[in-house]
């Protein structure tokens, strides 16, 4: 583990925007181009200081944390402490988070000319809060963080005035959410000594109450990243927003949702987690394809684009719940690559009330840099070759075709299942490009607004690291690998260890009785007797991957599971 | 050093179009052209020892040094995915056809363009096209081959792009630019690469599930389904059920191109078309012609020696015969389309003495089975079989086995069109 020699790093990361805010709180507000110059001070030493991480970065295979900041107690009483730490996983998405933010405060310049202190203030303070949820490793720290990002966001967006409908969808959905992670927070520091990962992860919990927490916690982070059907908040933002707030929202928040998914929920719920994959990679999969079809009927290019980012996060979702090495590394590959990708489409793209001034064809375009821009952003979303989603959508698609539907069932009825749900899948994919292309054709003879060079000129940091992720991936994946194998690790340790806790002490593998019906065979799970069984979930181990098969006639009961575990 | 040698034969071209894409336009004219031409031209110069090596002794001479791209820690060792060349009979056969192809075209492109093309944008994108195309065909891992076939489809959409804008309108045969919508014409085109590129993924993927191989060359792979009594299992089938569906769609892209140019018979269509969609089509039913042989052609040899015994060989040099008839018959109509557009001094020549409408009709109203059949009658089936297992020994280095029948077709069909080539260069 990287220390740099007992220097919080992580934490100076996380409070140097709450600083730089507490500043600009306190100027004068006739200091406006001050307090503007200071935000993107600050914003832009954040993102230098982040650097260190790279920089410090040692490359080990064990896929331990690399940087990390505690654990020191701060509410003894309740377990929660104040520990931040860095893994291959959430060092890419805190790197872009730093980097994200002091080019957005430059591009909100034109927007914030009546509300730059609020501007500035709620960018750093979303910032900083989005630094501490994608860092910490206690639950109680995160949903805190997390909290204080779905407010600032809501504040930062409502600074040019919300819609009734919007506000009222977006506190509805923040609120059960809320109500959701409050529920998991109080179930879990009631049986639990701490609530930070590694307390989370030993000692798995009884089958039905994980079963009860990982809905609720995914619910929470699914409502947060905009997965379908819980996506109306983000579509009503991002339709009445302005763009740097657009952008913020969509990098920003959806990154917390999903890294709360892998670094929470994951080792958390193994048992939950194994059961669940297959329904949720359904419901997914249900999911991408409805929102690139929604996606298609848009008339606007934010509210395309915001379809095309709920599908990219269901796609997301998909390699989540593979359980697979590659599954994992396309779906962390496709966060970023999704986060860099709707940062340049939204920053040189052409706003709502531009598109519905100009027509479709009209003959007024963008200048040549911001025509150049859109088209690398629109290419880098397409997954061309050489971009981070290529890599993203490549590796994804090969780690779920991994994942054995139906293993060597041939002939069952099941199969016309498995084959629909390829079916499905692709379609989504097809018609979310679809969704660009048409979006592109559209887009691009849009008015030319004044500033469009600057803004093509500050997304010139965005496009050379999707370059950089795309052409030279292993630089990326080789940190990312170590940490994705550990975290497949330790859901099957909790697997194991569940076992171990039901198996009498005395009886050999073959005298193991069978466990009670209200709880799913987890006989079936460990790799040591030959072949899985093939009538109901199994994980073996083929090799050094991990391989879950599920026959798709059990679709069903994990679904009617999900609903009712009892 | 030397074990990145034969990626010179990408970066000759890959360096011709970054030199005509950023520096064309202080070049001049002539200028240009020789910066295309020369940078196929050394890829050639590589090629033919590597060619003449396989001719005296087939088989894979050694591998290029790997370029570390991808890799994934699995817990005990990293699963790679580099961007490797494989240096094979099949592979350099075919870059050699790519890459001859592609001076033709470069020639012709430099000729017969209009004056308002910004020409070195043209080359460039003809040099980027040929890059990929040679990564195609020199891939070694279906990564490689997946990023090469890809970066094709987006070259060429791209050289497409360019050329629509370049050609007047009074080039375009039926005028339906102008009444098409540009969105419709740029979307089509795409969403069919697309489809294209999605299919030839999730065969990869079928392919990865069932072979832990990770080469394009499937045939090791597959060996232990090919024992008596073991069947493919249905992931097979979807992998070659999938290839088949990439490798058709980017062939039958002809339609959407023509749209997209605003004609069918315009000469950039069949430009494009010749070079970025019928080959890579091709070659990746030959690529993959192990797996589509033990799945579809498999039961197709099945039937076909139910009904006919031992007149199998007779069956497949039939069928053979009457693709190279069928592929020499859409060649010609091809150089007819690019000839009606514009026609240059050797097509008119060509044409004088073909009469290309003719041919193709007379060749696609003859029963093609039954053509091959009177050929294979009239040389005898020993001849046939001599054939058959030099060119096996060419391509493979060893006698061939009984469930080929399809790389001797395509390469009949290849080697036609190389000698196609070859007649109209020397002419």
């Amino acid at each position: 583990m990287n220390q740099l020699g007992g220097f919080p790093l992580l934490t100076l990361i996380v409070a140097v925007p709450v600083l730089g805010a507490a500043i600009v709180l306190f100027l004068r507000p006739a200091r406006g181009d001050t307090l503007r110059w200071l935000a993107v001070l600050v914003a832009s030493a954040d993102f230098f200081i982040s650097l260190f991480l790279y920089m410090g970065w040692v490359p080990d295979l064990s896929g331990t944390v690399q940087f990390q900041d505690g654990p020191w107690p701060w509410i003894p009483s309740l377990g929660i402490q104040h520990h931040l730490a860095i893994d291959g996983v959430n060092v890419h998405l805190v790197g872009l988070t730093t980097l994200l933010a002091p080019l957005v405060l430059l591009a909100a310049w034109p927007h914030s000319t009546s509300t730059g202190r609020a501007t500035a203030f709620w960018v750093l303070i979303l910032e900083a809060s989005t630094l501490g949820a994608l860092t910490t490793r206690d639950l109680a720290c995160f949903a805190l963080f997390w909290l204080t990002a779905l407010v600032s966001a809501f504040l930062l967006a409502g600074l040019t005035g919300y819609p009734s409908g919007a506000a009222a969808h977006y506190i509805a959905a923040m609120a059960i959410a809320a109500v959701l992670m409050l529920a998991c927070l109080v179930y879990l520091s009631g049986v639990r000594p701490g609530l930070d990962i590694p307390n989370l992860s030993t000692n798995p919990l009884p089958w039905q109450t994980q079963a009860w927490l990982f809905w609720a916690m995914t619910l929470a982070m699914g409502i947060t990243s905009a997965l379908c059907p819980f996506h109306l908040w983000y579509i009503d933002t991002q339709r009445h927003a302005s763009p740097p707030a657009r952008v913020l929202i969509s990098v920003m928040l959806l990154n917390i949702g999903c890294c709360g998914l892998i670094r929470f929920c994951l080792p958390a719920f193994p048992l939950a987690v194994t059961r669940f994959a297959p329904a949720l990679v359904l419901l997914s999969t249900i999911g991408l394809a409805y929102a690139a079809v929604r996606a298609l009927g848009q008339r606007t290019f934010p509210s395309a684009l915001a379809y095309w980012n709920v599908a990219q996060m269901n796609l997301a979702l998909i390699g989540i719940f593979s359980l697979q090495n590659l599954g994992l590394h396309g779906a962390t590959f496709l966060i970023v690559g999704r986060a860099l990708s709707t940062a340049i489409l939204l920053l040189v793209g052409p706003t709502q009330d531009e598109q519905q001034r100009v027509p479709s064809h009209g003959a007024n375009p963008h200048g040549n840099a911001g025509r150049l821009v859109l088209l690398l952003g629109f290419l880098s979303a397409l997954a061309i070759p050489g971009s981070v989603e290529f890599i993203a959508q490549s590796t994804l698609v090969l780690g779920m075709m991994r994942w054995r539907w139906q293993p060597d069932n041939p002939g069952a009825p099941s199969a016309v299942w498995d084959w629909l749900w390829y079916a499905l899948f692709a379609f989504g994919l097809l018609v979310s490009a679809w969704t660009l292309l048409r979006s592109y054709s559209h887009s691009l003879p849009s008015t030319s607004r004044p500033g469009t060079r600057r803004q093509a000129l500050l997304t010139v940091p965005l496009l050379l690291v999707t370059l950089l992720a795309g052409v030279r991936p292993s630089v990326f994946s080789d940190m990312i690998g170590p940490t994705v194998h550990r975290l497949l690790g330790e859901i099957m340790s909790g697997l194991e260890t569940d076992l171990r806790q039901k198996a009498p002490p005395a009886s050999s593998p073959e005298e193991m009785p069978s466990p009670p019906s209200d709880q799913p065979d987890t006989t079936q799970w460990l790799p040591a007797h030959g072949h899985p069984p093939m009538a109901s979930a199994s994980i073996t181990v083929l090799g050094p991957e991990y391989v879950i098969s599920c026959p798709a006639r059990t679709w069903i009961a994990p679904l009617l599971l999900g609903v009712c575990p009892s | 050093m030397f074990g990145y040698f034969e990626w010179l034969l990408l970066a000759f071209p890959l360096s011709g179009a970054c030199i005509n894409a950023f520096l064309g336009r202080r070049l001049t004219r002539r200028a240009q052209l020789w910066v295309a031409m020369g940078a196929l031209s050394s890829s050639l110069f590589i090629l033919i020892p590597l060619l003449a090596s396989q001719v005296l002794r087939p088989g894979i001479v050694g591998r290029p040094q790997a370029i570390p791209w991808f890799r994934v820690w699995s817990g005990e060792r990293f699963l790679q995915g580099p961007l490797a060349l494989r240096i094979d009979a099949l592979s350099v056969f075919a870059a050699s056809a790519t890459v001859a192809g592609g001076l033709v075209l470069v020639t012709y492109a430099a000729r017969h363009l209009p004056s308002t093309t910004p020409r070195h944008i043209v080359l460039a994108a003809l040099d980027a096209v040929l890059t990929a195309l040679l990564l195609v065909v020199l891939a070694d891992n279906p990564m490689c081959l997946l990023l090469g076939w890809a970066l094709s489809g987006w070259c060429m959409h791209g050289l497409a792009r360019t050329l629509q804008a370049s050609f007047p309108p009074s080039a375009q045969a039926d005028g339906s630019l102008q009444t098409a919508s540009p969105p419709i014409a740029l979307i089509a085109p795409r969403m069919i690469s697309m489809t294209s590129d999605l299919s030839l993924l999730f065969a990869l993927g079928f392919l990865a599930t069932v072979s832990p191989s990770w080469s394009v060359d499937t045939a090791p792979a597959l060996a232990r389904f090919t024992a008596p009594g073991v069947s493919a299992p249905r992931e097979l089938w979807a992998a070659a059920l999938l290839l088949l569906l990439a490798s058709l769609i980017r062939v039958g892209q002809r339609s959407a191109c023509a749209r997209f140019l605003g004609g069918e018979s315009s000469a950039a269509d069949a430009l494009v078309y010749a070079l970025s969609s019928g080959f890579p089509g091709v070659y990746l039913i030959v690529r993959g012609s192990p797996l589509v042989t033990l799945t579809f052609l498999g039961r197709l040899s099945g039937l076909l020696s139910r009904s006919s015994g031992s007149a199998l060989p007779w069956w497949w040099f039939g069928l053979g015969s009457g693709i190279i008839v069928l592929g020499y018959g859409l060649a010609r109509r091809l150089f007819s389309s690019l000839n009606a557009a514009r026609r240059p001094a050797w097509a008119t020549r060509v044409a004088r003495r073909w009469d290309p409408v003719r041919s193709s009709r007379r060749y696609l109203a003859q029963p093609l089975v039954h053509a091959g059949e009177v050929l294979a009658r009239s040389v005898g089936v020993d001849w046939v079989q001599r054939t058959r297992k030099a060119l096996s020994s060419l391509l493979h280095g060893a006698a061939p086995a009984d469930d080929e029948p399809l790389h001797l077709t395509l390469c009949f069909l290849l080697l036609g069109t190389v000698l196609v080539l070859a007649y109209l260069l020397l002419r």
